[in-house]
């Protein structure tokens, strides 16, 4: 066990080692969402009687931010594969685990990193705060594990690696706006609102509202149940093709 | 298995859909051993290596790393094991002291940051360790390889084709390297198709081709099973000297190139003197021999001709 540990800690290391060379890739990341708030946002006014749209759509770009990288995060095993570097862990005496643990570990701890600076920034000219911490968590984990599982899921399924991002922004795009990151979804026609139920960004986004502003607009039981199951499918499936990716 | 061999392999099988690469290998390695699995392109060198290395499983067949099975008993094989791949495997975004650092990290090392000091010395990298590797020159980077992969002090060192790509010095220096490590234990594992390499570091070797081993022993084993050195000699009348070396038993052909007077034999050194005494009449004016190298063997054995980057000719 504690093996295991020191194991995904090595990892976690490497990966964080890896971020810090991308300071201008993360820099863009907190810029995003603040000048999305406070252009788009702000001067759109109110929602409803106590709700300013720059508030509720924080809270969508926040978890757009974070769903992004974590599909981002996902991919960059597959590269590991591509490149070669991950052969000279996998003969390492670590397990397969470790490395998954490691990657999906390094990426949770950055989005946390992005809410929290952009959310302390966000802070000052909007609603967003901590409402419901432990439900903000929640929903930032479950979203951040299943969507590096898509990641790790569309790369492995590609051919030629590198078309990912084109891939991975005609697969996203459609989640995202059907996700009521930018409009609540009670303001979608029939079909397209029906659409946004069988999203699972949808539940995340809803969450994660609720656990930052104190809004949400379906169950938080649902929100919960479908993120839960989402995140460990996701997982499963990911780890599932990984596995197959490697025994050649 | 009494006695326990560093390498072991029994009728190992590897079948890709179509491609059948390895089939039925049968190698067995003492410990300490300098040991080259000499082969051309598409021989199953790196599949044999791969299997090895617990990162490819066998259609059929065993093999075990020190009485251990790769398959079966992975976590027991790994922590022996140092390999450089014949394809790049570092991370081109660290630099190259924090790739040392997180191999280190992975297999647990005490002293690490002294171990990683030593080692890049030794390498000759430590004015460069702290660059991104993505800056490195390709044989820098190969030499970065081989120090991860000897950092944590294996028992089986797996090279495979390691100075592909190095210039001279680099590929003399790695040679010097390795051998400092001899009778320190370890044993080596090389594949490559540089035969003078493999004839100046191997003690053992085996031919493959085609997924089989044709062939197996010490370098100047082979080389004397195959025979055929060269004696070149001028002389002021080659014409008269063929018929003569025709009529003696040790001289396997003999033929005129260019005036110069080429003879076959087993083995140069033993019947120079004899064809010296000979030769003397038709007038000696230069005398130049070649031996047989493990060159002439592999080709002997593949039945091709190699070029310099490993292609069949
Ligand atoms: N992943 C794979 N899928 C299908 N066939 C493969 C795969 N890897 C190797 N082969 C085939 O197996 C055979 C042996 O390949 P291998 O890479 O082991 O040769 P090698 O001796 O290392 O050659 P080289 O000197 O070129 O490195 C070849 O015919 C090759 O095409
Ligand atoms: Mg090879």
């Amino acid at each position: 066990m504690t093996a295991f540990v020191s194991d995904v800690m090595t990892i976690l290391r490497r990966e964080l080692l890896r971020y810090g060379r991308e300071r201008a890739f993360l820099l863009a990341q907190v810029l995003l969402p603040v000048l999305a708030v406070l252009l788009i946002g702000l001067p759109a006014g109110k929602l409803g009687q106590d709700l300013h749209y720059a508030s509720y759509l924080g809270a969508g770009i926040l978890m757009l931010t974070i769903t992004s990288g974590a599909i981002g995060g996902g991919y960059t095993l597959i590269e590991d594969v591509q490149r070669g570097f991950l052969r000279s862990i996998l003969v390492a005496p670590i397990s397969r685990t470790s490395i998954v643990v490691g990657k999906i570990l390094a990426r949770l701890l950055l989005s946390l990193l992005l809410v929290i600076t952009v959310g302390t920034v966000l802070a000052f000219f909007t609603d967003i705060g901590l409402a419901h911490p432990l439900l903000s968590l929640g929903a930032l984990v479950a979203i951040t594990f299943g969507f590096v599982a898509l990641g790790i899921l569309l790369a492995t399924s590609l051919r030629r690696t590198e078309s990912f991002r084109t891939v991975a922004v005609f697969v996203t795009l459609p989640l995202y706006l059907l996700s009521g990151m930018f409009f609540p979804i009670e303001t979608f026609p029939r079909v397209t609102y029906l659409l946004a139920l069988l999203n699972p960004l949808t539940y995340g986004v809803d969450l994660f509202r609720y656990g930052t502003i104190g809004v949400h607009e379906l169950p938080l039981v649902a929100d919960g149940l479908v993120l839960l199951a989402f995140a460990v499918l996701m997982t499963a499936l990911a780890a599932r093709a990984f596995e197959r990716r490697l025994a050649g | 298995m009494t006695q326990s061999f560093a390498v072991e392999t029994k009728a190992l099988v590897k079948r890709y859909r179509s491609v059948l690469a390895l089939a039925g290998l049968d190698l067995a390695i003492e410990p300490g051993c300098f040991f080259g699995l000499l082969g051309p392109n598409g021989a199953g060198k790196t599949t044999a290596v791969s299997i090895l290395c617990t990162l490819l499983r066998p259609t059929s067949g065993e093999a075990r790393i020190f009485g251990s099975d790769v398959v079966d008993e992975r976590p027991a094989v790994r922590p022996h094991l140092g390999i450089v791949f014949q394809d790049p495997s570092l991370d081109t975004e660290l630099t190259g002291r924090e790739n040392l650092e997180i191999h280190a990290r992975l297999y647990r090392l005490s002293e690490r940051g002294t171990r990683i000091e030593r080692m890049l010395e030794q390498m000759a990298l430590t004015r460069d360790a702290d660059r991104r590797v993505a800056a490195l020159s390709s044989g820098m980077r190969r030499r970065l390889e081989i120090a991860r992969a000897l950092l944590h002090e294996p028992r089986v060192l797996f090279l495979d084709e390691p100075t592909v790509g190095l210039d001279v010095h680099a590929r003399r220096s790695l040679w010097e390297r390795l051998e400092q490590l001899r009778g320190s234990g370890l044993t080596l594992f090389l594949t490559t198709h540089a035969m003078d390499e493999a004839a100046r570091l191997c003690d053992r070797v085996a031919i493959l081709n085609e997924g089989r081993v044709v062939a197996t022993g010490a370098p100047q084993e082979l080389c004397q099973q195959v025979g055929g050195d060269h004696i070149e000699l001028e002389l002021d009348r080659p014409e008269e000297a063929l018929p003569l070396l025709r009529t003696k038993p040790n001289v396997q052909d003999a033929w005129i190139e260019k005036r110069t007077v080429m003879v076959k034999v087993k083995h140069a050194p033993t019947e120079l003197v004899a064809l010296i005494e000979e030769l003397k009449p038709q007038g000696i004016r230069a005398v130049r021999m070649r031996e047989v190298n493990l060159e002439d063997a592999f080709v002997h054995f593949t039945g091709h001709k190699i070029d310099t980057a490993g292609n069949l000719e």
